[in-house]
């Protein structure tokens, strides 16, 4: 039992992964096999830290020779897996903490549930429904029912469940009917998550439309008072703002600057964090200069230090003068001005079919395209010719001199936000000076502080918005994140250990050259006169030595013959020897497959 | 190794040499942290995740000064030294950096299996709403139909771990077999059809080489030389067959494509040596001691 | 010179030459023009012609160990790639792994390549145990082992693995490999028995170049061999798409190869070196034999 049982393990494991490779139909079995194998593998590796625990624990209770390195090798070993285990300072993965959004458990169970009198769709290989609504979707006595809201995604997954127009236009049905009557767009439900999710804060009128929207009973309204005091925390921190700092009105009544310090109510979403951090701030973006603006600008530079050297002086010259491409912006306005057919619902075609339409188009006549007109067009080139630098005040004027729509508005403001900042132009331009040249420390606080005060101002924005959310998953982080003492363990202990140890080999090799390479025959004489060539053609010494020699000759330069060695006598030799191991492979497997071969069991019978 | 190098017992005066040399050192050592800052690390924080900075940034004012790294260099290049120091002779200081080396890997390799295999591949399997409510929040909830398949390398994986145990040594010879078994499997296919039939199938090339109805010499001769090669080296391992006469000759010059083979494989080698080397010895002159900057990273110094 | 002296040298010596013969060139930033062999421009041009937005396989089986070979080139593929604009899909089958890709998206994709989006032009698939099983899984059936990327985030969520049911789908397997498992493995389990279908290019190690080589160019369509394959693809791909005054990034692999010509000077006078000294000797019989 204890032998037999192994070895028809054994034979099955390896037959079902021959057999599965010409047989398509039972091409999963033979990936299930190799799907296991891949699961064993690391469990081997778990093995391997345990075998070593032991070992080093043993060494240490026999007092060994050495047993002090041992207990060195348990001391990191110990560390190492604790820190990694544990994820010790893992920041929670972004992607799955919703920032801007705060969190209340609420299981399916609770949520409302919904009906249509309709059927599944009938589908020939039994597929069941979709994963991410096979919680939240039933059917009985002929209905249809869907407990809970229904997300984009699970409306997704539903459409791609069946084929006809019919079950579509149901699945946008059930959709729009499992919608919240009055917070739709406002709360949502995560039902992955069992969460209900506010962005923002969640306002007195938001509160009763909630309850309204949600089972009224007591379990609601506990939910919903959590949802109110988690967001209305208030978080703050002292922070000086860049000059040009404004808060929009909007905004203002979760946002607020005084006295040095910065406050918000509730969780900061990434796209508030980014307006926060740029668009409020008010950085000036960096426009070409003229001629004479540069020279000031290098007066302005010299003043504070040396004189700039030729190469400076050019460097300087290049980067004031790089146009960023402002002549595009009437190019941009006019793309966004053409807006695509928006795709017809399914509702939309069924309702055409019906009437008789024979070629469904999907999807709706695109609108006629909003296009600048010569007015506009000369507002835009003065403006970019006057250097101004108030996008806003363009905006209303565009808008007062024709049509200008909302994604035309929108494209503006991300072609100016996404323009490189002064700033970052005058750090660039520090950092190119200096490649070529020295500048005094006045002269770097001129072309650097602009720069770091931007990032300061960045990490600031930062720092509340880590502080002002609500960590959901704080395990979900990288256990490898940089920065933390696991990762610190890999960069500064293993990475250096594991380098260095395979470095050691190119000091063997070369002692191994001096002893033990000797032209004591042909044979020999060939490896050596290979092994010359080869390591001459390889660098640019072989090129140099022999580029004398004419083209038609080519294959006598060292580095082509270095070619011609690897392409066809070591292919030829490797792949005898490739054939040779194959041949040797196959027969050791089929010994070990049929049983043969049974060393790998051991040989004692316990 | 010969007698003398190996022996522990050092000479008075080499002591004193070695005893010199390294107050130098160290005097240098102290001087490039001190007074220029070599070794020095910085960092960047921003939304709570930490990003890699240079020198440059330190300048500019974009990123601070990070104790933590700095302290990581130094004992990176104080365990590269250890090292090292084995070329000169086996000593303490090696036998310690080898001792953390097994430590920390061990231990590495299995966080990772841990954390890359063994949660999402196997309990996230089985237990899906369990490990998505607080390690993968990414992960569905819902059970696959065929979760029940991993129930088998879960047993078989803790048949594998009762290894550490003393008792019962034949328990974990069922999941040893499977993994045996397998890999078997694999190779099998694997090897005969990539490397022998694949490998008989690319020898099989025209002798005579006609592209646009020119005969092409050169490239003849190359196929010429390639098949005369791949035969004659495969001949060499035959071994039912007495290598005299004919079979001799021929698998002479199987040899020698062999020895040709051998040598470059070994002019292979020389060269990815020695770059291991270079990165190593780019550490410690551009990261830890400062003395080079070829990517212009520390501007102004 | 007393040839016995020599012949029983102390091999610190010979440490000590090698380890000047690698730094000096490093101290002195010696550098050398780069010519690129036709293997390096096979893969070169097999990266060359995608198109935008093909799917490529970026398979970085290396390490740490292996780095200061390989750490050129698979930042110099990675920046090919994205100059091209294709879809990357990171994986590795080396439990280090993880750690190179993660430099190769710092160093290259963030870097330089701030536009390419996470989860649309490019994605970190991570570490999977098995090694070549795990091959054998994925060239039929992606998801049956990577259910979420390295970042805990569900596959099926991820907009650029959606159509992706498995590796034959990929467009090329672009290979970084240090050991095994590595391009011997791609070969074997997802290249030839797909032959046909997935197209490979691997830069690989100076100890496995040469018994790869049997596999070109059927089963592999370019191959790059230790740091010189690094330094001429580098330059083809830093002559193409740099220009004049390339970042530094991008000519590791031509600045290594500074110290490695010194060295192989040192080996060939080694070789040479030994040798004399063992004919000499054979020529006169040392004395303690009679």
């Amino acid at each position: 039992m204890k032998r037999t049982v192994p070895l028809l393990i054994t034979a099955i494991a390896g037959f079902v992964l021959i057999i599965s490779f010409f047989l398509p139909a039972i091409q999963e079995w033979g990936e299930g096999a190799a799907i296991w194998f891949d699961i064993l593998a690391a469990l081997a590796f778990i093995l391997g830290g345990g075998n070593l625990l032991k070992l080093h624990l043993k060494s240490i209770s026999d007092q060994q020779a050495g047993w002090g390195y041992s207990a060195v090798t348990i001391v990191a070993f110990l560390g190492t897996l604790l820190l990694g285990l544990l994820k010790v300072g893992s920041p929670p993965t972004p992607n799955v903490e919703y920032y801007g959004e705060t969190f209340v458990p609420f299981p399916v169970a609770m949520m409302p549930e919904f009906s249509v009198d309709e059927q599944l769709p009938e589908r020939g290989d039994r597929e069941p429904v979709p994963a991410s609504v096979r919680r939240q979707l039933s059917v009985d006595n002929g209905k249809l029912n869907f407990r809970g809201w229904m997300s984009e995604n699970q409306k997704e997954d539903l459409l791609k469940y069946g084929e006809t127009l019919n079950w579509k236009r149901l699945v946008e049905e059930l959709f729009d009917l499992t919608q919240p009557e009055n917070v739709g767009g406002k709360v949502k439900y995560y039902a992955d998550h069992e969460a209900l999710a506010v962005s923002g804060v969640l306002t007195e009128e938001l509160e009763q439309q909630l309850l309204d929207d949600l089972p009224d009973n007591e379990f609601s309204q506990q939910a919903v008072d959590k949802l109110i005091e988690l967001t209305n925390v208030e978080t703050s921190i002292s922070v000086e703002p860049p000059e040009a700092f404004t808060i929009p009105d909007s905004e203002s009544s979760r946002i607020q600057y005084a006295d040095g310090e910065l406050t918000i109510v509730g969780p900061m979403s990434i796209a508030l964090r980014d307006k926060i951090a740029n668009l409020w701030a008010g950085f000036l973006p960096a426009l070409p200069l003229t001629d004479a603006q540069i020279e000031e600008f290098q007066t302005e530079l010299e003043e504070r230090g040396p004189e700039l050297n030729e190469e400076q002086v050019e460097v300087l010259d290049q980067i004031l003068r790089t146009d960023p491409g402002l002549s595009a912006l009437p190019l941009v306005i006019n793309s966004a001005g053409i807006r695509p057919g928006t795709p017809k619902t399914a509702g939309e075609l069924v309702e055409e079919r019906d009437s008789g339409v024979l070629d469904l188009v999907p999807v709706h006549l695109a609108p006629d395209p909003v296009l600048l007109n010569s007015a506009q067009e000369e507002t835009i080139s003065s403006f970019i010719e006057s250097g101004s630098v108030d996008i806003t005040a363009l905006v209303s004027e565009l808008e007062s001199l024709g049509p200008l729509i909302d994604e035309q508005k929108t494209a503006i403001t991300g072609f100016w936000n996404g323009l490189e900042r002064e700033a970052t132009r005058k750090k660039n331009l520090g950092i190119g000076l200096l490649k070529v040249g020295p500048l005094s420390r006045d002269q770097q606080e001129f072309l650097f502080v602009p720069a770091a005060e931007m990032y300061s101002w960045d990490v600031a924005v930062g720092e509340l918005f880590i502080a002002a959310h609500q960590v959901k998953y704080p395990w979900s982080g990288e256990f490898s994140a940089q920065g933390n003492p696991f990762w610190w363990t890999y960069e500064y202990v293993l990475q250096p250990l594991m380098t260095t140890t395979f470095a050691l080999l190119a000091f063997y090799v070369a002692s191994a050259a001096f002893r033990a390479f000797r032209a004591k025959n042909l044979e020999a004489t060939l490896l050596l006169g290979t092994a010359f060539i080869v390591l001459l053609g390889r660098t640019y010494l072989g090129t140099a030595m022999t580029v004398w020699i004419p083209e038609q000759y080519s294959a006598l330069r060292i580095d082509q013959m270095t070619v011609y060695i690897m392409k066809i006598f070591n292919t030829a030799g490797n792949r005898a020897i490739m054939i040779g191991i194959a041949l040797g492979i196959a027969s050791t497997s089929l010994k070990v497959l049929l049983g043969i071969d049974r060393s790998y069991l051991g040989s004692n019978e316990d | 190794m010969t007698a003398e190098i190996a022996d522990p017992k050092s000479t008075r005066s080499e002591r004193q040499v070695w005893a010199i040399l390294g107050l130098l050192f160290a005097g240098w050592l102290i001087y490039r942290a001190v007074i220029i800052g070599a070794g020095s690390a910085y960092v960047a924080e921003v939304n709570g995740q930490y990003q890699s900075a240079t020198y440059n940034d330190f300048l500019v004012g974009t990123a601070v000064y990070s104790p933590a790294r700095t302290v990581g260099i130094w004992i990176a290049a104080f365990l590269t030294l250890c090292i090292f120091s084995f070329l000169y002779r086996d000593n303490p200081f090696y036998k310690f950096a080898e001792a953390v080396f097994v430590g920390v890997s061990a231990a590495y390799w299995m966080v990772i299996a841990f954390w890359t295999v063994v949660i999402p591949n196997l309990v996230g399997k089985i237990w899906p709403a369990w490990i998505q409510s607080w390690a993968m929040p990414g992960l569905s909830p819902i059970r696959d139909d065929s979760w029940w398949m991993f129930l088998i390398p879960l047993v078989l994986g803790g048949m594998l771990l009762w290894r550490l145990s003393p008792r019962g040594a034949w328990i974990a010879r069922w999941p040893l077999a499977f993994i045996i078994g397998s890999t078997a499997g694999i190779r099998l296919v694997g090897f005969l059809q990539a490397d022998f039939i694949s490998q008989i199938h690319n020898t099989i090339v025209p002798v005579v080489v006609v592209t646009d109805s020119e005969f092409q010499f050169w490239e003849s001769v190359q196929n010429i030389l390639l098949v005369i090669s791949v035969l004659s080296a495969i001949v060499y391992f035959f071994f039912s067959v007495e290598h005299t006469g004919v079979v001799g000759q021929v698998s002479r010059i199987g040899v020698w494509v062999l020895m040709v083979t051998f040598g470059a494989a070994f002019g292979y080698t020389v060269m990815g040596r020695i770059a291991l080397l270079a990165i190593r010895f780019e550490f410690l002159f551009d990261d830890w001691l400062w003395l080079i900057d070829p990517a212009h990273k520390r501007l102004g110094l | 010179m007393p040839m016995q002296g020599l012949q029983n040298l102390d091999r610190r010596w010979i440490f000590l030459l090698m380890a000047i013969a690698v730094a000096v060139p490093i101290l002195f930033g010696l550098q050398f023009p780069e010519s690129p062999s036709q293997l390096a421009r096979d893969v070169f041009n097999e990266i060359e012609q995608l198109e935008e937005g093909d799917n490529v396989l970026m398979a970085w089986d290396y390490d740490p160990s292996t780095e200061g070979e390989l750490g050129p080139m698979a930042i110099a593929f990675a920046r090919h790639c994205c100059e091209k604009k294709v879809n990357m899909f990171f994986i590795t089958l080396l439990p280090v792994g993880p750690q190179m890709i993660e430099k190769a998206i710092t160093e290259v994709i963030q870097a330089d390549f701030p536009d390419l989006v996470y989860g649309q032009d490019y994605v970190n698939l991570g570490y999977k145990s098995g090694y070549e099983g795990v091959i054998k899984v994925i060239v039929t059936d992606l998801k049956g082992l990577y259910t979420t990327d390295a970042r805990g985030t569900n596959i099926d969520q991820i907009p650029m693995c959606k159509p992706i049911s498995s590796v034959q789908e990929m467009d090329l397997i672009v290979n970084v490999s240090g050991s095994y498992p590595g391009t011997k493995e791609w070969v074997q389990y997802a290249v030839t028995p797909h032959q046909g279908e997935i197209r490979m290019v691997a830069g690989c190690t100076g100890v496995q170049a040469p018994l790869l080589y049997p596999y070109i160019p059927g089963q592999l369509k370019g191959l790059l061999g230790a740091i010189k394959g690094a330094a001429e693809y580098e330059a083809l791909v830093v002559s193409e798409y740099l220009g004049n005054d390339p970042d530094q990034l991008y000519l590791e692999a031509k600045r290594r190869m500074g110290p490695q010509l010194v060295a192989h000077l040192l080996m060939i006078g080694l070789i040479i070196a030994g040798n004399v000294i063992y004919f000499r000797q054979r020529r006169m019989p040392s004395p303690q034999q009679n």
